[in-house]
């Protein structure tokens, strides 16, 4: 546990704080059922938004390059993009549960404001690569994306479908979002074994962190061949199956910091 | 009975994901038994099985699915071309399709130097290759460092009283006025002042070792000198080679520091009452060559592009339960590490040493290799085919073969290590790739989200129409 007195620990306790506190206010709109506390919550989500865009602007603007080169960086990127994702998602696809959006952005940044260390490294040889910056990208944004799922499977499995007005129910929503983040999920799996490829002359190296990542893509692709045999009609069932694939990638996001026993190519990230 | 095709298609999607489930759960298994272990499980002949099975099945359900959108079809096809691209270019698959040729190995060259022979992550000799590579050059480019990133690095360990030596240590992120805890142990430190000067760097220390217990460590600098605590003989450095070749004329040792010779140093050994003998030291791999055990090693710390070595002065304050004490430490100038035992900061060495003594070791700082590149020239018959700078990322590819930065000499950099690997299936996989993204894509994306949305639909509600219903 590390407090980081620090403009970037600022604008990263800063960002969680709004998150928290749009959280909150949406939580006790609900709960009063006035929905404008709604509206004071996206309100204070999107001020939030603006401060997570600043905080990872100023790392890039001080490491003097892309900031993805360890889980502190890439935390900052996940934090900024959950907003923009919220929107898209509401406007396109009538996606909600947008406190969710709130709780999982604070909870990301949480590693980055109190574990991380915030130490600026230099990208060693294998980082510099053309693969670097969309490796992971995709990957962080599918992550984003499948953890807004994961709300709404665990809204299908506490509230079953009693969803809001003008948002399409929580097992669509898990099936929507999934849709939407395989393929990034697939783009950078498939750009991680082309930079092995260049990098190291291996597709693969049998790395903890690269068992994981598999398992995690076969896991979400378990829930959606599920899901093509039955539909809707096991709606928890297919929850469930979605959840197991997003513990698998939380794990696959965190495994070095889980288990510095098992040390592998991925050690820097 | 009649099998139609709704029941195939259930069958083969039950099948599919209890592969799928399977090998999700290996992976899993894997990923806790480490990469090696890991990819020996996963080449063995039961799970070339269990891959031929999945190859299988994904053809067959490619030759099914064709009505059910093209996305799904290049998707699977995709997979099945990754998975086939995979096997193609296996160890196993040189063995028996390709008659044996190199699959993959390690070459090095010295600057200069040319070479054609691979060889085994073990030093044994595989196979020489139908073209030779030439080195023309090695070098390395260093990130610049700011002077907080060049202070030496604290690392805190245990040192055991077992054989089995050294115990794991860790860096510690320390700055000045700042309190951190010792790891393992109940001690805090804080550095209460950090001073460093810069000298000409040396080209190395020598490591004499006279009895197992017997231990010292002495700059190669002329005129320094050093007494062993034990034995008590005294160390005296006569002359140092950056490079010692022997003149073929004069017989001589001469300091040649052109590159391609190792260095070495001379020492004056001299024992209370007896006459001074003459010592070497040389860098291990000469010693192991002359199988003998070497009393003194000479370890290289000089670095082509750094020509200062830092001495720090650093002044500590520990701590623990209550008891303070401050400590100055500085290593002998020339030396790029100090060990400094922890043991006064308890009385009762009981205390500690279920665990073993707790060390803090003082060490110059690495700074980060920006690049490796090792500038090649492919040769056919004496013909040269290919120019090429190899670097990490940018392999070298000629004949079904790449060539990757993988290694170099760290003393002299004077050599390069390159891996070989061979490049079968490579394109299949590639077409694999571009399949499966192009298949999942479409199908996800274009199929449902893209374009359903101007009908005012929700992702995924083609799909409602299950299989099973």
């Amino acid at each position: 546990m590390e407090i980081k007195l620090t403009v970037q620990g600022m604008l990263i306790y800063a960002t969680m704080a709004a998150y928290l506190a749009g959280f909150f206010v949406c939580v006790i709109g609900e709960i009063v059922g006035n929905r404008r506390w709604k509206s004071v919550a996206m309100l204070v989500y999107a001020l939030g938004a603006a401060l997570a865009v600043l905080s990872f602007g100023y790392r890039a603007y001080e490491v003097q390059r892309v900031p993805f080169r360890n889980l502190f960086e890439v935390m900052l990127f996940v934090g900024a993009i959950m907003f923009p994702l919220t929107i898209f998602c509401r406007r396109m696809f009538h996606i909600g549960a947008e406190a969710g959006d709130m709780f999982v952005g604070a909870i990301v940044l949480f590693p980055s404001g109190f574990v991380f260390s915030g130490e600026i490294q230099q990208l060693m040889p294998a980082l510099q690569s053309h693969f670097f910056t969309p490796h992971v990208a995709a990957y962080m944004i599918s992550y984003a994306i499948m953890a807004k799922a994961g709300v709404q499977a665990v809204l299908r499995l506490t509230k079953g479908t009693r969803h809001g007005e003008g948002v399409i129910d929580y097992e669509r929503g898990t099936y929507g979002l999934a849709l939407i983040g395989f393929p990034l999920l697939t783009l950078g799996l498939i750009l991680g074994a082309w930079w092995g490829k260049i990098a190291w002359g291996d597709w693969w190296n049998w790395d903890p962190k690269e068992m994981w990542s598999l398992a995690s893509w076969l896991m979400i692709l378990v829930y959606l061949h599920f899901r093509a045999i039955h539909g809707r009609r096991f709606p928890r069932v297919n929850s469930t199956l979605f959840l197991l694939g997003l513990v698998a990638i939380i794990i696959t996001l965190l495994w070095v910091n889980f288990s510095s026993l098992f040390s592998g190519l991925h050690s820097y990230a | 009975m009649r099998l139609n095709k709704k029941t195939l298609r259930l069958v083969l999607l039950w099948i599919s994901l209890f592969l799928m489930y399977r090998l999700a759960d290996y992976s899993v298994s894997a990923a806790f038994l480490g990469a090696e272990p890991a990819g020996e499980l996963f080449s063995s002949f039961a799970m070339f099985l269990f891959w031929l099975t999945f190859i299988a099945t994904l053809a067959v359900t490619v030759f099914l699915l064709p009505y059910r959108g093209l996305g799904l079809l290049t998707m699977h096809l995709g997979c099945a071309a990754t998975l086939l691209g995979g096997l193609l270019g296996s160890s196993a698959a040189h063995q028996y399709l390709y008659g044996g040729r190199i699959y993959k190995g390690y070459m090095q060259i010295g600057e200069g130097g040319a070479s054609a022979e691979v060889y085994s992550a073990e030093g044994e000799p595989i196979d020489s290759l139908d073209f030779e590579l030439v080195l023309e050059d090695f070098s390395i480019d260093r990130y610049q460092e700011d002077d907080e990133s060049l202070r030496w690095e604290l690392w805190s360990g245990l040192r055991a009283e077992e054989e089995d030596g050294e115990r794991p240590t860790v860096r510690l992120d320390w700055r000045e006025g700042q309190e951190i805890p010792v790891p393992n142990t109940d001690i805090t430190l804080e550095v209460l002042e950090y001073e460093q000067r810069e000298i000409p760097r040396p080209p190395g220390i020598i490591i004499i070792h006279s009895e197992p217990d017997d231990m010292v460590v002495l700059p190669a600098i002329v005129g320094r000198e050093v007494q062993l605590p034990n034995s008590k003989k005294t160390y005296t450095v006569r002359q140092v080679f950056r490079g010692l070749r022997i003149d073929p004329e004069t017989k001589q040792p001469v300091d040649d520091p052109s590159g391609g010779f190792r260095p070495a140093a001379v020492m004056e050994v001299a024992v209370e009452g007896e006459q001074t003998e003459v010592a070497y030291a040389f860098t291990r791999e000469l010693n192991a060559r002359m199988r003998r055990p070497a009393e003194q090693v000479f370890v290289p710390i000089n670095k082509p592009d750094m020509e200062t070595l830092a001495v720090p002065t650093i002044k500590f304050r520990f701590r623990r339960h209550g008891a303070v004490r401050e400590k100055t430490v500085s290593p002998a100038e020339g030396l790029t590490h100090d060990v400094l035992s922890l043991e006064f900061m308890y009385e009762d060495p009981r205390a500690y040493a279920a665990a073993g003594e707790p060390i803090l070791a003082i060490q110059e700082p690495t700074p980060t290799i920006k690049t490796y590149e090792s500038k090649v020239v492919v040769k056919e018959d004496d013909r040269t085919v290919k120019r090429a700078s190899i670097r990490v990322n940018h392999p070298l590819h000629h004949e079904g073969y790449h060539f990757y930065q993988t290694d170099y000499d760290h003393e002299g950099h004077t050599y390069t290590v390159l891996s070989v690997v061979s490049d079968r299936g490579m394109w299949l996989v590639y077409t694999g790739f571009v399949l499966l993204l192009f298949g999942t894509t479409w199908h996800c994306w274009f199929g449902f989200v893209v374009r359903k949305k101007g009908k005012g639909a929700t992702p995924g509600q083609e799909d409602e129409h299950a299989v099973a219903e």
